[in-house]
């Protein structure tokens, strides 16, 4: 396969694209640029192609042919800064990168025949210079002042053009983008809300004051009723004493002495108070009693 | 015999136009034309993850929760609002935090997601002071720790630094990588120029923005490099292609470029004019929500990354954080990679994550 074939191919399928894009792009056209560096391009390489005798007689042909790709390149930009525009002031950084790639790239020997090592090749060779000559650029007044100033058009026109945009919308009675994030914005603000909510009762779930389960209540009651118990004894042991030792008879009406405590315990355990043996002071119904005669 | 080798071969005719080598060569550039056109394509982010909180569009995640941990003190990473955090897990065997889970960490993340038009007025002081502390506290609780890594990334590190500076309780180390702390002038090539008062007005683009398009920010990072970034990238390209080499890590890598989202409109007035012109961090001037910013506050253990050749975050951009903060263990460890390639690739492999890995392991338990 001759090389130089295979390399026209690529390029006029590549331009092709690119032209047949441009031209779907109606008024604004956003691949105007590059269209015409690919028609530059082809145009250069229909020269380049045209003046190789054909067929290429191994790989020398192309050596002569990357040097006559720089040339014209060099020509062109030569062109240019004869028409005299400012930025041509480069000009004497931008022949010197050429002259850097030209170097790096013909050192390498004979080029290879193969377009796509040649496309690395030739990226390996000319970035290098290349890079340096773009930072040299960017690093400029000339670069950064208007592409600042470009920017802060560009800002500006797309706030009046937002605005207006708006404006029409609104009359339409249409909701627009700032209506809808408005109501994200109350949305998020709805979650901060929530999400405080879930951070309080993490705090609560999390923290060292565990909330009480019903072990824990049902080992209070336990403790409880054994305090309970102990006061109500010496209570009873108490009101004995009070009284001299003297007895005090069940009376007639057939009440049974018992302390608060063990009338209330009977109740819940649903124990007869009648029935339980007083072993309190007086023969005084005491918790405990209550509670072995319901377990007993 | 000649029959049977020939059953269902195609035949070969003499005037085929098109030699073999050709068809192959025009399907491989058909290949790499779609790619250039319609973008890489590429599944990223692969180690299995669940999310354990979610706050506007931040989202926490916590990787691998069924594997083994070794270490009982988990890694909470913070990323930068600048591109998306699946670049610490590009893909299944290039991967830091496949290789963080595999050697037994328990590393969540804090993924500050696609910001909205809504969220355009959120600022350092949200994310600070609101988001991270909730983040932490989640993370220890849902690991049942009483203590954490933080490892911050680029612009996360210094959001990291500042985090660590206001809220000491908790935090046992911290990682920076590539994280911006000082800002000096005639330090940061060609960002000091960009970002300048004379050529950058953020307040501007803010206010007609509000949140600052990703690709404008795309923008400004591939300027730094442009023959690289916009020539080189694609040179690559077809090397891989027509050398029919390995494309899953190009195609990650490129989605990723490509892939930034909006930078919310007040944070990034903030981050041009008190870091980029204003210095405040560095100087000790910087103030979130009346809470003055001291580095020298920061008393816990500290490793410090940094790229010799990253032109994002400069060697000492991230070297000031040595002299700023107050720890007494502290490493600075640089490699020769870029900011990206600190973190992926077969460099990242050999030399950021294993060290990253010794250095958290003896330090976190276990």
């Amino acid at each position: 396969m001759d090389p130089a074939e295979l390399w026209r191919r690529w390029m006029e399928s590549g331009s092709r694209m690119w032209s047949e894009m441009g031209a779907q792009g109606g008024q604004a056209d956003p691949y105007g640029v590059y269209r015409r560096w690919f028609e530059g391009m082809r145009e250069m390489q229909e020269r380049m192609i045209g003046a190789v005798p054909e067929p290429v007689a191994g790989n020398p042909g192309f050596r002569e042919l990357w040097q006559r790709w720089f040339e014209l390149n060099a020509d062109s930009w030569k062109k240019s800064a004869e028409l005299g525009q400012s930025a041509m002031e480069l000009l004497p950084r931008w022949m010197q990168m050429l002259d850097e790639a030209r170097t790096n790239l013909l050192a390498g020997g004979v080029p290879p025949s193969d377009p796509l090592q040649l496309a690395t090749q030739w990226y390996n060779a000319t970035s290098g210079p290349f890079s340096d000559f773009v930072g040299d650029v960017i690093e400029r007044e000339e670069f950064l002042e208007p592409s600042s100033r470009f920017l802060q058009h560009y800002a500006s026109f797309y706030k009046v053009f937002k605005r207006n945009s708006e404006e029409y919308l609104k009359n339409l009675q249409l909701p627009v983008r700032s209506d809808i994030s408005r109501i994200a914005g109350l949305v998020v603000n709805l979650e901060e809300k929530v999400d405080r909510i879930e951070e309080v009762l993490e705090d609560f779930e999390y923290s060292y004051a565990e909330p009480a389960t019903t072990e824990s209540v049902k080992g209070l009651e336990t403790r409880l009723e054994r305090v309970e118990g102990k006061l109500d004894r010496l209570l009873a042991a108490l009101e004995g004493v009070s009284q001299d030792g003297a007895l005090v008879e069940i009376n007639g009406s057939g009440e049974v002495r018992a302390t608060d405590a063990a009338r209330r315990e009977a109740r819940e355990m649903g124990v007869d108070l009648t029935e339980v043996v007083g072993t309190g002071a007086d023969g005084q119904v005491t918790v405990e009693d209550v509670r072995k005669k319901g377990e007993g | 015999m000649t029959e049977t080798a020939n059953y269902g071969a195609v035949p070969t005719s003499g005037d085929a136009a098109i030699p073999a080598d050709v068809e192959n060569f025009f399907d491989k550039y058909s290949r790499g034309m779609k790619i250039v056109l319609e973008g890489a394509q590429a599944d990223t982010g692969q180690t299995p993850k669940e999310t354990i909180w979610t706050k506007n569009k931040a989202k926490l995640y916590h990787y691998a929760p069924n594997a083994e941990k070794k270490h009982p003190v988990p890694i909470l990473m913070v990323y930068a609002l600048i591109n998306r955090p699946y670049i610490l897990d590009l893909m299944p065997g290039n991967s830091f935090i496949e290789y963080l889970v595999g050697e037994g960490f328990d590393v969540y993340m804090l993924d500050w997601g696609i910001p909205g038009d809504e969220d355009k007025d959120l600022t350092f002081e949200n994310y600070v002071l609101d988001y991270l502390p909730r983040a932490v506290k989640k993370v220890l609780r849902h690991s049942h720790s009483e203590e954490f890594s933080m490892l911050g990334y680029c612009m996360g590190g210094t959001m990291s630094a500042m985090y660590a500076s206001l809220y000491p309780e908790h935090l046992k180390n911290l990682i920076l990588m590539t994280a911006p702390v000082e800002f000096p002038e005639g330090e940061m090539g060609l960002y000091s120029l960009f970002t300048s008062r004379k050529y950058m007005n953020p307040g501007l683009l803010a206010d007609a923005f509000g949140n600052i398009p990703g690709d404008l920010i795309d923008t400004g990072n591939r300027m730094l490099k442009p023959v690289t970034n916009y020539v080189g990238t694609y040179v690559n390209m077809w090397e891989r292609i027509f050398e029919e080499k390995p494309m899953e890590t190009w195609l990650a890598m490129n989605k990723w470029v490509n892939d930034g989202p909006p930078f919310p409109g007040a944070t990034f007035r903030q981050w041009i004019t008190e870091f980029y012109q204003q210095n405040k961090l560095a100087r000790g001037e910087m103030v979130l929500r009346g809470r003055r910013i001291d580095l020298s506050d920061i008393k816990v253990p500290l490793l410090n990354i940094a790229g010799k050749k990253d032109h994002i975050c400069t060697l000492p951009q991230a070297e000031a954080t040595m002299n700023l903060i107050g720890s007494e263990d502290k490493e600075f460890f640089v490699l020769d990679a870029g900011h990206v390639g600190l973190m992926t690739g077969r460099g990242a492999k050999n030399g950021l994550w294993p060290k990253v890995s010794d250095w958290l392991s003896t330090r976190s338990g276990g």
